[in-house]
């Protein structure tokens, strides 16, 4: 796959769509920089200093419930949660596709109102505690019953950990869900359980969990029901093997 | 060889490996000025404000298109190696008129990856920009495709 277009990508904030409103996104992964210059040396030269992350969106306003009005009118509400962009490969975005996460505080609902144009807001969301997330979609999908989602092969297993992003996306009326993130050894048939989010689906919500050490080359997620409506659950699942 | 259009630049940029990509093909904007800060020695009862070059300057901005092509793609490379404060070589080749040869001018200094910045619009293209800093006391030189 080689160039994109930005009309696939999906935009998920605090268990919120907002795909369907959004119009724009910046992100920002951005290091202060460090003057490490010193006599005789013939280029001014620095050093990466703290990292700072944003993520400046445009959408347009939505008073529908659930809609992008109710995701985003009360900043303090949307201090810790999380912002994920899915970067679709052309299409919508699906299993193994680019994704940034960031555990974000937001900070801003600006709504620069033009007799001649739509109602937009403008949101500034700021990363909190934690550094951003360049990964992969694991889970972009509806689903009424158990699912194990197909692997993705990392080429490699590796030992700093993972961090995992769960997004869910709506509130079941009674069913639940346990979402895991698990990985496998070559060939990736046999699987065990790595990153066990405790959103259920019973509230809309977005988490992030991390896990140290050992992560086995294959990655899935699977997401097991308990109980038996077959209500609609949708989520989204990140993952980043860290390094 | 007079006047040259941008078209055949070639710029490569060492991965998280240190190896070199060919990243072209992915970036439709590549700023590099080579400045020198000055420093202001103007003095009582001179006539004019006179300055003197101090330390140079040499940071590269570039601009482009998402491209997620496993180890050869333009965000591929730049995840791997962008906050890491080691030296990266980024190697500018200026082609005269046409894909660059030994003997046309050639831009090379070490850096290390400051940001990468990523935008969208529903009618626009994945864009990605990415700023670099020299690395080390050594300035980036123009010198010539070998």
């Amino acid at each position: 796959m080689s160039k994109l277009k930005a009309q696939y990508s999906g935009v998920y904030f605090a268990g919120y769509d907002l795909t369907g409103r959004a119009r724009q996104y910046d992100i920002t992964d951005d290091h202060e920089e460090i003057d490490v210059e010193t006599f005789q040396e013939l280029v001014l030269n620095t050093m990466p200093g703290l990292r700072i992350a944003a993520v400046d969106l445009v959408t347009l306003l939505d008073p529908a419930t659930d809609m992008s009005h109710d995701a985003l009118k009360d900043p303090s509400v949307n201090w810790n949660d999380v912002l994920s962009i899915l970067f679709g490969q052309n299409a919508v975005p699906v299993i193994g596709d680019p994704v940034f996460n960031m555990l974000a505080q937001q900070f801003t609902y600006n709504a620069p109102v033009d007799v001649r144009a739509a109602v937009i807001t403008e949101v500034n969301a700021r990363t909190k505690d934690f550094n951003p997330s360049w990964g992969i979609v694991l889970a972009n999908t509806t689903i009424t019953d158990t699912t194990n989602f197909a692997g993705v092969d990392q080429g490699a297993s590796s030992t700093a950990g993972a961090v995992g992003w769960l997004q869910a996306l709506g509130v079941l009326a009674s069913d639940t869900y346990v979402v895991k993130i698990q990985d496998a050894p070559p060939p990736g048939s046999v699987w065990s359980d790595l990153i066990t989010f405790v959103l259920d689906g019973s509230a809309r919500g977005s988490e992030r969990l991390t896990v140290a050490g050992a992560v086995d080359q294959h990655i899935r997620a699977i997401a097991t029901r308990t109980g038996a409506a077959a209500d609609s659950f949708k989520l989204a699942v990140g993952f980043e093997r860290l390094s | 060889m007079p006047k040259l259009k941008a078209q055949y630049l070639k710029v490569y940029i060492d991965d998280s490996a240190l190896a070199p990509q060919d990243v072209s093909a992915d970036l439709d904007t590549v700023d590099f000025p080579y400045e020198y800060e000055d420093i202001d020695v103007t003095g009582f009862t001179e006539g004019v404000v006179n300055e003197m070059p101090g330390m140079l300057t040499a940071p590269i901005t570039f601009a482009g298109t998402f491209n997620p092509a496993s180890g050869t793609g333009l965000y591929d490379v730049l995840k791997g190696i962008v906050g890491v404060y080691t030296a990266h070589t980024v190697t500018i080749q200026i082609g005269q008129n046409a894909a660059p040869v030994s003997g046309d001018p050639e831009y090379e200094g070490e850096y290390w990856c400051k940001s990468m910045n990523c935008s969208g619009t529903p009618r626009g293209k994945l864009a990605i920009s990415s700023e670099f800093r020299p690395f080390g006391a050594t300035a980036p030189t123009f010198g010539t495709v070998t």
